[in-house]
């Protein structure tokens, strides 16, 4: 084992090269395992939004627009439901449960969204975890608000607070005649519902009941005077549906797509999430074949600094010439260095992405949604590492065999 | 290092290759290799209905029927608690951030809109044993495992066929 030791021993002679080269090598390696962290992070973050709902049923546009809006609350619905509607498909024989959802307002950048009581109960993510409270209590009266808790986090609501809600997603009008009162707040969820503001559906009514045609009427009715009205919704945004049989769930979806009375739409998350992921996955084949050749370029940069440093080395080759080496341990010693750079790239590369990991998670998580758990390293990933340590030691081979060659022709003396 | 380290730097490195390998399916029978037409029973009737309809101009074409009166299918029982495995598509229910753990097997997908969606004796409702990746609905599958008929298994009201503890490989033909 002569030979790891000396190439060791090399390597800590020329310690600002090396590590340069090192550096080089590690920075591809946190390239390439961010981007496959980032996008299993991502997949994941997205197929654990939503569960326990079979369909989602909004007005018919298309189901991956639908899914993004209802549940993700990226994009914006072309068309709303009426409340007829929602109260026939409640009704078809098969559904088990359905939950009204309406959007179109918000609060200072997130969205505010109108619903019943009984989404706290009916929401489900990530296989199965229900909604909590961290204090307060679900809607009771017609100004409450539920906030989600990056809501709270960003903006220091307590609960009682009052909170305007504006109308639009992004606006310059407010309903400032008619203030909610924060009623609960929400536990972090790592879905979209921490973003979101939810009210009760009479809420949402009571704010643009006097509202014409886009905009304030003049002389409009004070908080007071609006609960007294009838508050009962007209229109949804979009549903979410539970089946009693899943068995029946195309016969249930079939029958919501071909609805005669209005044309609506009823997709199944997990489908419109698959096609999705149809649509992104040619962005991440890119992005997956940039990294890995952001990879090979690392390595080639350290093959070429191990063949600058051969002609210099000639000398120390002669030495060990002297002493007994023969030219197959001067090969061996150089593939040993390639394949030491190359590991100890890969492993400083695992600690700069560990630790920018624990520096960008609770960032990436309040500003894009997606949550990237500080698991280990997959199989995937540790085969990938021990190819990239391999690629290294192989590539060694073409300047080892440049030296097994020069130190067959200078022999054991050399002339520099 | 002497020579006895390289010695036990071998032998090291030749145990860890020696790893007992883990044997798949040998404590499980042979599953049995069923089609989609094996699930449909002998008598006749559901291929005859939409056009007995069309023929009494009771349906347009492009009209798909009432759901409502969607005739009851007939279930066949001769695969009860047995092993199977069935090539077909995974139409995933419940998705968790591992994969999929529910879903509905079918013969096929992305049918044209004026044809009903399969009959109740043509989809296979799937509970995965572990969570299932999927890369995209339009890659076939071998799925294996339990099959039953529905009104055997206590959650499901309606009749239908379910497997449970399902794996599943691609399908390669």
């Amino acid at each position: 084992m002569i030979f790891a030791r000396l190439a060791f021993r090399s390597l800590a002679a020329r310690w600002l090269t090396v590590s340069l080269t090192i550096l080089a090598i590690a920075l591809s390696v946190v390239l390439f395992l961010g981007v496959e962290k980032i996008r299993n992070g991502a997949k994941a973050s997205f197929a654990d939004t939503i569960s326990g709902t079979d369909l989602i049923v909004g007005a018919r546009s298309g189901s991956v627009q639908l899914l993004l809006y209802s549940v993700f609350r990226i994009g914006n619905a072309t068309n709303n439901v009426t409340w007829e509607s929602f109260e026939d498909i409640r009704e078809m024989p098969g559904v088990a449960w359905a939950i009204p959802l309406s959007l179109g307002d918000s609060h200072r950048g997130y969205r505010v969204l109108g619903t019943t009581a009984e989404y706290f109960d009916r929401y489900k993510f990530r296989a199965g975890k229900g909604l909590e409270f961290t204090s307060g209590v679900a809607f009771d009266d017609v100004f409450d608000a539920v906030l989600g808790a990056d809501v709270v986090a960003s903006l220091g609501y307590k609960l009682d607070d009052p909170i305007i809600v504006s109308h639009g997603i992004a606006s310059f009008t407010h309903h400032e005649d008619k203030p909610f009162r924060v009623a609960g707040i929400l536990a972090k969820t790592g879905t979209p519902v921490d973003r979101t503001v939810i009210v009760s559906l009479e809420g949402i009514e009571a704010i643009h009941v006097d509202w014409v045609g886009g905009g304030r009427a003049a002389g409009s009715l004070t908080a007071e005077q609006a609960r007294t009205l009838d508050l009962s919704p007209k229109a949804i945004t979009a549903a979410m549906i539970g089946v009693e049989s899943k068995l029946r769930i195309f016969t249930l979806q079939r029958a919501i797509n071909d609805y005669a009375e209005e044309p609506l739409l009823a997709v199944l998350p997990g489908v419109a999430l698959q096609e999705l992921w149809a649509v992104v996955g040619v962005a991440e084949t890119a992005l997956l074949g940039v990294s890995l050749m952001v990879v090979a370029t690392a390595l080639i940069g350290m093959v070429a600094m191990i063949f600058a440093g051969l002609n210099e080395r000639r000398r120390e080759m002669a030495i060990l010439r002297s002493v007994g080496a023969g030219p197959g341990l001067i090969m061996t010693m150089l593939i040993a260095e390639a394949a030491l750079i190359a590991a100890a790239g890969a492993a400083v590369g695992v600690a700069i992405l560990y630790a920018g990991l624990a520096a960008l998670q609770t960032w990436l998580d309040a500003t894009y949604g997606i949550y990237i758990p500080p698991t280990g390293l997959g199989e995937r990933e540790m085969i990938t590492l021990a190819a990239a340590v391999a690629a290294g030691a192989l590539a060694g081979l073409a300047p080892a065999a440049r030296a097994y060659f020069i130190s067959l022709s200078d022999g054991m003396s050399v002339k520099m | 290092m002497s020579r006895l380290n390289r010695r036990a730097l071998l032998a090291g490195l030749t145990l860890i290759a020696a790893q007992p390998y883990r044997a798949y399916g040998e404590d499980q029978p042979p599953a049995k290799t069923v089609y989609w037409k094996d699930l449909l029973p002998e008598t006749e009737g559901e291929g005859t209905f939409i056009e007995t309809l069309r023929d009494l101009n009771l349906i347009q074409q492009g009209e798909t029927l009432p759901w409502r009166k969607q005739p009851p299918v007939g279930m066949v029982s001769d695969f009860n608690e047995r092993r199977v495995r069935i090539p077909g598509y995974v139409v995933p229910l419940t998705l968790d951030g591992e994969g999929v753990t529910e879903g509905l097997l079918v013969p096929y997908v992305g049918a044209c809109i004026h044809v009903p969606p399969p009959p109740a004796n043509q989809i296979v409702f799937l509970r995965f044993e572990k969570p299932t990746p999927q890369d995209g609905l339009w890659d076939p599958v071998w799925a294996t495992g339990r099959f039953n008929m529905a009104a055997v298994e206590t959650d499901l009201a309606e009749a239908g066929y379910v497997m449970t503890e399902t794996a599943t490989e691609p399908y390669t033909g």
